[in-house]
């Protein structure tokens, strides 16, 4: 029974702030805990609400806030997430994790585990048939399915029909197949989803993100996945034949629904939404048009909207106030149109308008044409996807579209005729002023280094864009470098300049377009980068030899890449030098002083230490010995150093060289020589007081674990963005200037290069540009990743901060891989490019289609959103606008930092079109309507009637009417009111003291099981809340580990032992699953299709009492069963008996195994 | 031992008729779950599919071993009719509160895989 909690409560449960280091904090944290608290309590008067604050207020978070007080008051409550679609259900994987580890004050066994991360494992459940898998596999996880799984798009081939429903009915054997007859493809499509209902557990809560999805309900003509979805959660009204379907009902207790733009027309969306749930029932009152206060109050019953507000000098700005739309279509000067004054831009103007004037005036389509579908406003390019025949590709949101023809785009064939005869003619392309005007614009970005965001409507328009902008691109960065050069490097430089135009002119003779290169997988699972001829810094600084004995940029990057590289250790630390506290140079000479050990000593001992920590191969690289003896020479200050130096060793030793295996057996290193003094970009960084302080902090002695991974995946950062991005270039340039050539030099792996005079020259270049502070530079940019490296690390690369420091160079390595200035996308996210666009640096300008419009934060560095291409639905463009507009946005920490709202401040819209042309029109009926849905919204009445088809004829003549933008802060028509957070007094279920004892309880297994059991050789280093050993049994050993965990909020410890890949395990299933059965143990496997096996293990796992009375009696009694078992399957199946070595590293790794 | 576990079982409210006791579950389903005592060991067992079932699975007993990497406090295993059961070890010392969550979690794991198995609820 789900009962009221307090905001007291359950803010001592969560904290939104993240004790200061989360996004938001104050006021806007109490807000977020007001709406969870109301969202939980709505949802336990109600049974369903709906969230629907503005864009950018971090619904999820709130979710995640109801989500967690359900949870903890109700520990076995199953949830599930329905996302819009893949990239957002990724995001919802992430938001979880940050949100458990940051948001939620302790662990309480119920949401947060005892190792920290979520209780519950979350799934990602990529299709149906996954979702249908997982549930059945265990029902008691937290599920991540996606709105677009419900589609169930199956195509013409019957094949496919009936693989789909085999592989959900083979997990329903009673289900009668003759129901999936394929003649009847409703039918058949019906009895799916009633199958997914028999196969579904009911869920005590489902979450339905961007819910406005769904507003169009179950109506005739509605979408397969609403239909779908109902019945799949148990419509009361689905089901006609409880013979055939003898477990159909609800699978959805709860329903909470999550969007900004909650309705698009009126209240009938609303009730449409709760309907596809068979929530409906009790607010037939939405459905009362009479009566818009009804409707009204009815909504105010189950949904809740804030409306976010800046508050500077006293004044509270509301989004109609902080954001600045350019509304007169100009783009350079606001409040000005575009200025079309070039003469043969006026007669293409008036020639296309002519065309197109034509066009409509055919009586087919009666001198109309809908908004946002005339393709002419956007470009002239050709448009592949007409001719096809297959489904039309010219506009990338089916949705916004009615008819086939206008999602063609009635005027595609008349503009790309008139572009190929203008080709023709003049060689050339025929000029858009529009878009000339807005690459023009874009093209600032060069030099300040200002993000935009520009949503197109045309498919074609993000390659044109793309295209135009990467010359734009191409000029200033080739003007640049002819700038940054010595004079004596450019006619090498001029080569390759001549090169890359030849390049350019043959790709886009052999493909008519850009090439945007390749990722190629390498053997070690890495990406290899093919750079491709999209722009000058993807041909030049990733490309890898584009003109035959020039050293390249991309050249030169790898050789930072790898220990073997010629620059392996430049942007490595010389750790020892920090924990000495003593510059190369002096280090060894220190570390002799310091462990009391003459210096021919040291050495000796450092050269064995550092080769049992190289790897068993026949040749060393330099970087790897460098390593080696940084990691010796640490384990020797642990071991001799005062107390308070070897702490900081052990620290550094442990933290960034504790996953490097140790080999008795090994030769010694190679010599030491000087390596203990090598100067790295780091340490001579420290040396520079201002440029340190502005990049990596303060240069104070490392402190704890904390501090000192916070240093250093700072250095991983700003070094992966250093060799990757843009300050590459001038990485480049200044290697270059230095070494006097430009053509390739020895890059041998055990080259002895001193780095010094790059290091100096390097960072002589960035503390220039820090000095100058004008244009935007490569220092500008990882300044900024500096300055918000939380709020980077949060939105992207969240898993780093538990991932063991030595994998962050490669996490962030792929994270900035292949940058491009200017990134395009349609079709399919490309998530790579989403998360470097989060980030400062490449890509400056992001073009898509409306893929991105919901769900992506894109707010980080962005504060100029274009709508190039204009969308019909007001829920469409704020969906938009919300993917910069959000909490800790760019334009937010702008205003708040000057505390006034400066016009150029403020988050930029802009609505980019051309005065004298029928577009005019379109966007005013386009902001004729978002006037009315504004007021829909944030008044609670009316409707939006605007209609979308615009008539010429009608038209014509008419004088301009720019809708004025409303000038008052907004208000909210449903906040959240007292009653909704009103409670009896309730305590927390489990307080925050008890996962501390469970861990001191957990440590002290280690020599009660010896006690009981003998002797158990445990592990060295153990994991987090895990105990890795391995128990003798007579003349076998059986390894295994034990994880701390809890289930429903009762603590327990699983043992697993492992026994090894089994290819043929199905002929032996019932005896093993006999033999569990006897033993009082779980036999279990998962499948491995890479190697076509399966991993099998021996399992079980116990409840440990509140007292700790029988800990190590339950434990032992576990551990006893287990390894027995695990020994008895291992002998049958096996001729071997594998110890910890063949084990180790699965073992290590299995309490992230999310189960 | 068992008797100690027979008189947590009555203070929860839970019948025994000889060894066995049925669970109320959600959806108005119910599962019987029997106390048995082997080699020492208090366990509580249940039936999810009857023999004729479980052949019928298109999975078969596979299942069983990919589901027993997921579940928690539960085991699901064969027995000599081969029947699919699903069943737990009681540890030593356990209270009525703690007796109640291995209740639970038998009686909800194997109601789960019976309802989908069988698209019954005969145990």
């Amino acid at each position: 029974m789900m009962q009221r909690v307090s905001i007291d409560t359950a803010g001592e449960l969560l904290d939104f702030s993240a004790g200061g280091r989360g996004p938001v904090s104050g006021q806007a944290a109490q807000e977020q805990l007001a709406g969870a608290v109301a969202v939980h309590n709505i949802l336990a008067d109600e049974g369903v609400a709906y969230l629907a604050d503005e864009v950018g207020m971090g619904k999820t978070y709130v979710a995640l806030g109801a989500m967690a007080l359900l949870r903890h008051f109700q520990p076995e409550a199953r949830v599930l997430v329905l996302a819009p679609r893949e990239n957002i259900q990724k995001k919802w994987l992430k938001e979880l994790r940050n949100f458990v580890g940051g948001n939620v004050r302790f662990p309480d066994l119920r949401v947060k585990a005892v190792h920290e991360a979520p209780a519950r494992s979350p799934v990602f459940c990529g299709r149906l048939q996954e979702l249908v898998h997982e549930t059945i596999l265990d029902p008691d996880r937290d599920f991540f399915a996606r709105m677009t799984s419900f589609s169930l798009s199956l195509g013409k081939d019957t094949e496919s029909w009936k693989r789909a429903r085999d592989e959900i009915l083979k997990h329903l054997p009673w289900v009668d197949h003759r129901l999936f007859d394929l003649r009847s493809r409703d039918r058949f499509k019906e009895n799916i989803g009633r199958a997914l209902n028999a196969a579904l557990p009911r869920f005590d809560l489902v979450i339905v993100d961007e819910g406005h999805n769904l507003k169009h309900g179950l109506g005739s003509g509605t979408s397969t996945r609403n239909q779908l979805m109902s019945l799949a959660f148990g419509h009361p009204d689905g089901c006609d034949d409880f013979r055939a379907w003898p477990t159909y009902g609800p699978r959805a207790e709860r329903v909470l629904f999550l969007s900004a733009t909650p309705l698009e027309d009126d209240f009938r969306h609303l009730w449409n939404q709760l309907d596809v749930f068979g929530k409906a029932g009790p607010f037939e009152a939405l459905l009362d048009h009479a009566s818009p206060a009804v409707q009204r109050d009815c909504a105010r019953r189950f949904l809740i909207r804030r409306v976010f507000a800046l508050h500077l000098d006293g004044d509270r700005l509301t989004k109609n106030l902080y954001r600045r739309e350019w509304r007169q279509g100009g783009v350079e000067r606001h409040d000005n149109p575009i200025e079309v004054v070039d003469p043969k831009q006026q007669l293409v103007v008036a020639l296309v308008q002519k065309k197109v004037s034509e066009l409509l005036g055919h009586e087919k389509f009666n001198n109309s044409f809908q908004v946002g579908m005339l393709a002419s406003f956007e470009s002239f390019l050709q448009t592949a996807g007409v001719a096809s025949g297959e489904e039309v590709t010219v506009f990338d949101d089916a949705e916004q579209a009615i008819d086939v023809a206008e999602r063609q785009g009635l005027d595609v064939h008349a503009v790309n005729s008139m572009a190929a005869d203008y080709r023709r003619r003049f060689g050339q392309e025929l000029p858009h002023p529009k878009m000339d005007a807005m690459v023009e614009r874009l093209a600032h970005a060069f030099v300040t280094g200002e993000k935009s965001l520009i949503f197109v409507r045309r498919v074609a328009s993000v390659s044109e864009l793309k295209r135009k902008l990467n010359e734009r691109y191409d000029a200033w960065i080739i003007e640049y470098l002819r700038g940054a050069l010595k004079p004596e490097l450019l006619p090498d430089f001029e080569r390759a300049v001549g090169a890359y135009a030849s390049h350019r002119l043959a790709g886009v003779r052999q493909r008519d377009g850009d090439s945007s290169g390749e990722l190629i997988a390498e053997e070690d699972g890495d990406l290899h980068d093919t750079g491709g001829n999209d722009s000058f810094f993807a041909w030049f600084f990733r490309g890898q030899s584009p003109v035959p004995g020039l050293l390249s940029g991309g050249q030169f990057a790898l050789r930072f890449n790898s220990a073997g590289a010629m620059l392996g250790t430049f942007f490595e630390d010389n750790h020892v030098a920090a924990v000495l506290g003593v510059p190369p140079g002096g280090v060894t000479e220190e570390l002799s002083r310091v462990t009391g050990l003459p210096a021919q000593d040291v050495t000796g001992s450092l050269q064995e230490s550092a080769g049992r920590r190289l790897p068993t191969v026949r040749k060393q690289q330099r970087g790897t010995v460098f390593l080696a003896y940084q990691a010796a020479a640490l384990a020797l200050l642990v071991e001799r150093a005062d107390a308070e130096t070897a702490d900081r060793a052990r620290i550094v030793l442990e933290e960034r060289f504790g996953d490097i295996p140790e080999h008795e057996a090994n030769a010694a290193a190679p010599a030491l020589d000087q390596r203990l003094e090598t100067r790295t970009f780091w340490t001579e960084l420290r040396r520079r007081d201002a440029l340190r302080d502005a990049l990596w902090g303060a240069d104070a002695p490392i402190g704890s674990r904390e501090q000192f991974r916070e240093l250093e995946l700072r250095r991983e950062l700003l070094s992966s963005m250093a060799r990757l991005g843009h300050p590459l270039i001038d990485l480049y340039s200044s290697a270059v200037n230095a070494t006097g050539t430009l053509t390739m030099g020895r890059a041998s792996e055990d080259s002895e290069v001193d780095d010094t005079r790059l290091i100096e020259a390097y960072l002589d270049t960035l503390d220039l540009q820090r000095i100058e502070g004008t244009a935007w530079t490569g220092f500008s940019e990882l300044k900024a990743a500096a300055d918000h490296f939380d709020m980077i690390l949060m939105t992207n690369e969240p898993e780093v901060r538990r991932a063991p420091l030595g994998q962050a160079s490669r996490l962030f390595g792929r994270l900035l891989r292949a940058q491009e200035p200017v990134g395009g996308m349609s079709g399919q996210v490309n998530e790579t490019l989403v998360r470097q666009f989060r980030m400062p640096g490449y890509p400056l300008v992001l073009v898509t289609t409306e893929l991105l419009k919901e769900g992506e934060d894109l707010h980080t560095f962005c504060a100029n959103v274009v709508h190039y291409g204009i969308a019909w639905m007001p829920s469409a463009t704020e969906q938009r606008i919300g993917r910069i507009d959000r909490v800790s946005s760019l334009s937010e920490r702008r205003l708040l930092g000057d505390g006034t709202a400066a016009p150029d401040r403020k988050l930029q819209v802009f609505y980019p079109y051309l005065r004298d042309t029928v577009e005019r029109v379109q966007v005013e009926r386009v902001m004729r309507r978002q006037h009315e849905f504004l007021r829909l919204l944030h008044e609670g009445f009316g409707s939006v009637r605007a209609e979308r088809t615009v008539n010429l004829a009608r038209e014509a003549g008419r004088a301009a009417d720019p809708l004025m933008p409303v000038l008052e802060p907004l208000t909210t028509a449903y906040p959240v009111v007292p009653d909704m957070l009103a409670a009896e007094p309730r305590k927390l279920a489990v307080g925050p003291d008890r996962a501390t004892r469970l861990h001191g309880r957990f440590g002290a297994l280690e020599l009660e099981l010896n006690a009981r059991l003998g002797p158990i050789e445990w592990e060295p280093a153990q994991p987090p809340g895990a105990l890795i050993g391995t128990r003798p049994l007579e003349s076998r050993v059986q390894p295994f580990t034990l994880l701390l965990r809890s289930t429903g909020g009762a603590p327990l410890v699983r043992c697993v032992s492992p026994v090894g890949f089994y290819p043929g395990l199905s002929e032996w299933a019932e005896e093993l699953l006999r033999m569990a059965t006897r033993r009082g143990v779980r036999v279990c496997a998962t499948a491995d299709t890479r190697l076509a096996s399966y991993n099998l293990s021996v399992e079980g796992d116990v409840l440990i009492d509140e007292d700790g009375v029988h800990d190590a009696e339950r434990v032992a009694s576990l551990v006893e069963r287990v390894t027995s078992a695990a020994d008895e399957v291992e002998r049958l199946l096996f001729d071997v008996d594998q110890g910890i070595t063949t084990f180790r590293a699965t073992l290590r790794t299995e309490g992230d195994v999310d189960r | 031992l068992i008797d100690d576990i027979r008189r947590s079982l009555a203070t929860l409210g839970h019948e025994l008729g000889g060894s066995r006791f049925e669970v109320a579950l959600p959806g108005e389903r119910t599962q019987t779950l029997e106390l048995v005592e082997r080699d020492g060991v208090a366990r509580l067992s249940t039936v999810v599919a009857s023999a004729g079932a479980a052949s019928r699975s298109g999975v078969g007993p596979m299942q069983l071993l990919f589901h027993n990497r997921y579940t928690e406090l539960v085991q699901f295993g064969m027995d000599g009719r081969g029947r699919w059961i699903a069943e737990t070890v009681l540890p030593a010392g356990a209270k009525p509160a703690e007796i109640e969550v291995y209740v639970s979690a038998l009686a909800h794991a194997a109601d789960r895989l019976e309802q989908v198995v069988s698209g019954k609820d005969v145990y």
